[in-house]
């Protein structure tokens, strides 16, 4: 069974939670006051990263009779493309990593029914683990 | 850059436009997947909207 806390009490004990978290626990904190409201997870970032790595991104490749490139990765509907490999790659990386700021700046529009993209959480985390770094995305992209 | 928004048919819809400053012709394979990432039938059905000012879907 999962531990599950108010916020008060998890407030008072957070060293304790923390040192549960990065034990491999995984702490569920509610409001308390009402039986309905929603919970959040303290969990090790560790193991976060761990499950997340799991979501594979797998580069689709194809090259036009003008010899330009295209790449896309249908796990989070983005493409890339140029006159070249490295030139697609750096315009799928780079719109990854834009695609990784939007999404985490409104999660509920994401989520929400119209739009649907909540299953590209964990493979944009990935990319947001990334900081930025166009070189660590590529990576993380297999490009 | 990433061009998003969403349709009169509620449907949201995204994709890549890489700024080439005066211009490129996209290649068949790109212009495709900005097709299907639009939600259109095919190319022609893109390039048919594109050069329609009245057509609204």
């Amino acid at each position: 069974m999962m531990q599950m806390l108010k916020s008060g009490d998890a407030r008072d004990q957070f060293s304790k939670l923390q040192r549960d978290a990065l034990m491999g626990k995984e702490i569920l904190v509610g409001n308390g006051k009402q039986n309905d409201s929603p919970f959040i997870s303290i969990i090790s970032t560790q193991y976060l990263d761990a499950i997340t790595e799991t979501f594979i991104f797998s580069p689709e490749w194809l090259q036009d009779e003008d010899g330009s490139f295209t790449v896309s990765l249908d796990e989070i509907d983005v493409i890339g493309y140029g006159d070249t490999r490295e030139e697609a790659i750096e315009v799928l990386a780079t719109a990854t990593i834009e695609y990784a700021e939007l999404y985490f700046t409104d999660l509920q529009f994401y989520f929400s029914s119209m739009v649907n993209r909540g299953s590209h959480y964990p493979y944009l985390r990935r990319i947001a683990r990334c900081n930025g770094s166009i070189d660590k995305v590529k990576q993380v992209l297999g490009t | 850059m990433l061009w998003r928004g969403v349709g009169l048919d509620g449907q949201y819809r995204q994709t890549t436009i890489h700024s080439h400053g005066d211009g490129i012709n996209l290649s068949a394979g790109t212009a495709k997947k900005i097709a299907e990432q639009l939600k259109f039938k095919d190319i022609d059905d893109m390039l048919e909207f594109l050069n329609d000012r009245h057509r609204k879907n």
